[in-house]
């Protein structure tokens, strides 16, 4: 029986036939699977084969919450949603702040799971229980910020809207969605998911009481974390300065995407749109998570930029759409943030498929013939603002834009070295030969081309694990133990998306033995560190499986990008490159895959041996939990 | 000789001052500069771990390049050297 932390329900709603149903799950499977990206995971393996177009009725678009969205703690304002991605055909997932996961808990459900198409465009109404799908022809066409305004007035004013707008709509393959305007699914074009179903949005609002299973426990345990981290050093910078205060130090260590991540240094270009300067002129005020006490995001005050109704640029949109095409306008940052957010399209993608637009046009590639007269010039916010907008609404070029850089790479032959991606997903804005611990998520993450999936940044930076052994990071530039480390981060993050959990808490002090504590508060668990590390190594083992299945080749595409095959010549990171097929053999090796594909022993362990046989796994979960 | 120190993020709160001058002897190192910089407590532990080793997680570039391309902490220093010391950045 769950004593806490769930529900043990997943709404299940098929647009095409308009039912609706419940699945239910009971403890063992939660245990299992946890819930967020691990839940998802699951749901997503089962249900989605390689015959199933990422952008057709079949593809299962799942937003999952986990065991800390039934806690009112801080850092559990955040959800997880996944589906097969659109950009890459792999596994795609992203995790974001905003009201959705713990409003969807608070309504009676762990999850809700979304197949099928809508006749004609329509939201999703879920409220204490119960669900409804409604007419949303009017709204189709309105950007992120009108849809929100209008679900909010016309619904529940208090209700969390996660939304598309016209990027999801308009089918662009690396769209995102809005939470209240303010967190953004990013990655893998969960956006265009949508888009795809004709659903502009989820409207949920929840008033009932997620069980616990020991409220007193969770509350002692979590004053003393919570005092603990409002205390740590790094809570009160990120919280004073954000994250543009990132934008000038890595400029200086070499970690900055700079030309597309050609350029060595940018210092003068750097200093205008990082902190203090982006503080300052912008008027920044903190615009935290639902419940979060350090509050990462910014919002604009200086009416200078206004309507500037969605957050300020963060260090990775800075980073993307600003120094990768060596843009020190921030008004320009600013408009075209403030652009995607509204459109729904994300911004690390814009930014990698401008790099690779503007280094072809440089290269003479691509012509003003080919953009309507825009000259795609480095430092061009111009360009920028106005190939956002064709993105978004898919006009001329930007319609070859929006399908992604595989589909642009493939329509101009030869490009490949201008295109930083892994599985056809943008890389984040750390470049891996500055920290070597980055090669794992840069080459080998499940979803793609990624910053996140596994920080092993933090390895290098000190941010260890001791409960599991992780005593003492390497050097940046030394090469031991970045292929274990890549590994174990790795399973690490997943665990945290899976409680879910903004894992900046951990450089707050929040130790990996704390999440546990919480985590056995709210659910009555004895799971033990070691345990936590197992679940998420088991959720990436099931997203590896899902690669494979869809057609993965890991010797093919777990490849670092050949402009990271070649060291800065100045420089914070000059003269570095990461030996990557060394630390991938490490990182293999460390997991049990075999040139990528999972052991029979690695399976059985983690008790997914039915995976190998794709017939077998939907079998295996269909006796997990029971739909009406 | 002088050289020149650039404190960046929450080190510049610790050690007051974004830049600074810095008066060493001939033939002074980086952990010479820093053992100099580091005048009180705060400034000691935000740089040196208990055991007295520089921290892994603190990044510094001599000139704008990695110290770990010369001799890491022992790294020489001439006249007019620009010395950068940034701490761990998390944002992403
Ligand atoms: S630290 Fe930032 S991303 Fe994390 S919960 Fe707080 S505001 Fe959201």
């Amino acid at each position: 029986m769950l004593k806490g932390g769930y529900w043990g329900k997943i709404l299940w709603v098929d647009l095409s036939s308009k039912k609706i149903s419940e699945a239910t799950f009971d403890e063992a499977f939660a245990r299992k699977y946890l819930g967020g990206v691990g839940l998802a995971t699951r749901i997503v393996s089962e249900h989605v084969t390689r015959n199933t177009n990422p952008l057709g009725p079949g593809n299962v678009l799942v937003f999952a919450t986990g065991p800390y969205q039934a806690a009112n703690i801080a850092s559990a304002g955040r959800c997880s949603c996944a589906a097969r991605a659109p950009l890459s055909g792999y596994w795609g997932e992203a995790n974001a702040g905003g009201h959705i996961g713990p409003e969807l808990k608070r309504a009676g459900f762990d999850a809700v799971v979304i197949t099928g198409r809508a006749a004609s465009p329509v939201y999703l109404w879920i409220n204490d229980g119960k669900a409804e799908i409604r007419d949303a022809s009017s709204l189709w066409g309105l950007d992120a910020v009108e849809t929100t305004a209008a679900l909010k007035e016309s619904v529940d004013a208090k209700a969390a809207v996660s939304c598309i707008g016209p990027g999801g709509e308009n089918l662009v393959r690396f769209a995102c969605i809005a939470n209240d305007n303010h967190g953004y699914f990013g990655r893998g074009g969960m956006g265009a998911v949508m888009g795809s179903k004709n659903l502009k949005a989820l409207v949920i609002r929840g008033t009932l009481k997620p069980p616990i299973a020991d409220e007193g426990k969770l509350r002692e345990v979590y004053k003393e974390i919570l005092a603990r981290a409002k205390d740590a050093p790094f809570t009160k910078d990120n919280a004073e300065h954000g994250q543009a205060s990132a934008v000038v130090p890595r400029e200086e260590n070499g970690l900055l995407p700079m030309k597309n991540f050609a350029m060595d240094t940018w210092t003068e270009g750097a200093a205008k749109i990082g902190t203090p300067y982006f503080t300052e002129e912008l008027q920044i005020k903190r615009w935290p998570c639902p419940a979060c006490i350090m509050g990462c995001h910014r919002r604009i005050t200086n009416p200078k930029y206004f309507p500037a109704d969605t957050g300020g640029p963060e260090f990775e949109t800075l980073g993307m759409i600003g120094s990768n095409l060596l843009i020190d306008d921030l008004g320009a940052i600013v408009r075209a943030n403030e652009m995607a957010n509204r459109y729904t399209i994300d911004t690390i993608d814009l930014g990698g498929v401008l790099g690779w637009a503007f280094e072809c046009y440089e290269h003479g590639l691509i012509t003003k013939e080919d953009t309507d007269g825009i000259a795609l010039e480095w430092g061009s916010g111009d360009a920028l603002i106005k190939m956002t907008e064709k993105i978004a609404r898919r006009e001329g070029i930007g319609n070859l834009f929006a399908e992604g850089l595989r589909a642009c790479v493939d329509h101009i032959p030869g490009t490949q070295l201008y295109a930083q991606e892994s599985l056809g997903q943008t890389v984040g804005a750390h470049d891996p030969r500055a920290f070597w611990g980055q090669t794992i998520t840069t080459i080998a993450s499940t979803r793609g081309g990624c910053h996140l999936h596994g920080f092993a940044e933090a390895f290098d930076l000190g941010a260890l694990l001791p409960e599991i052994g992780i005593t003492e990071g390497t050097d940046r530039f030394d090469v031991a133990k970045k292929g274990y480390a890549g590994a174990i981060y790795q399973d690490i993050q997943q665990f945290w998306n899976s409680l879910t959990w903004c894992f900046f808490y951990f450089f707050s002090g929040v130790t990996l033995a704390d999440q546990v504590n919480m985590l056995n508060a709210i659910t009555g668990w004895d799971v033990t560190p070691a345990e936590a590390q197992k679940m998420g190594e088991r959720i990436v083992c099931m997203q590896q499986v899902f690669n494979l299945n869809m057609g993965m080749v890991p010797e093919k595409e777990n490849v670092m990008q050949e402009r990271f095959t070649k060291p800065h010549k100045e420089g914070g990171a000059a003269g570095k490159v990461p030996p990557w097929q060394a630390i991938l053999q490490e990182y293999w090796e460390t997991k049990d895959w075999a040139k990528g594909v999972p052991s029979k022993a690695k399976l059985a362990e983690l008790g997914l041996d039915k995976l190998e046989d794709k017939k077998a796994l939907s079998a295996a979960v269909a006796r997990d939990y029971k739909k009406d | 000789m002088k050289v020149k120190v650039k404190f960046f993020a929450a080190l510049k709160e610790v050690f007051g001052v974004e830049e600074r001058e810095v008066e060493l002897g001939k033939g002074a190192s980086i952990k010479d500069l820093l053992d100099t910089l580091c005048d009180s407590p705060r400034c000691r532990q935000s740089v040196f771990d208990d055991s007295g080793k520089l921290k892994m997680r603190i990044q510094i570039m001599k000139n704008r390049l990695p110290i770990q391309s010369f001799d890491g902490i022992s790294t020489r220093l001439e006249e007019g050297d620009v010395i950068s010391i940034i701490p761990p950045m998390f944002a992403g």
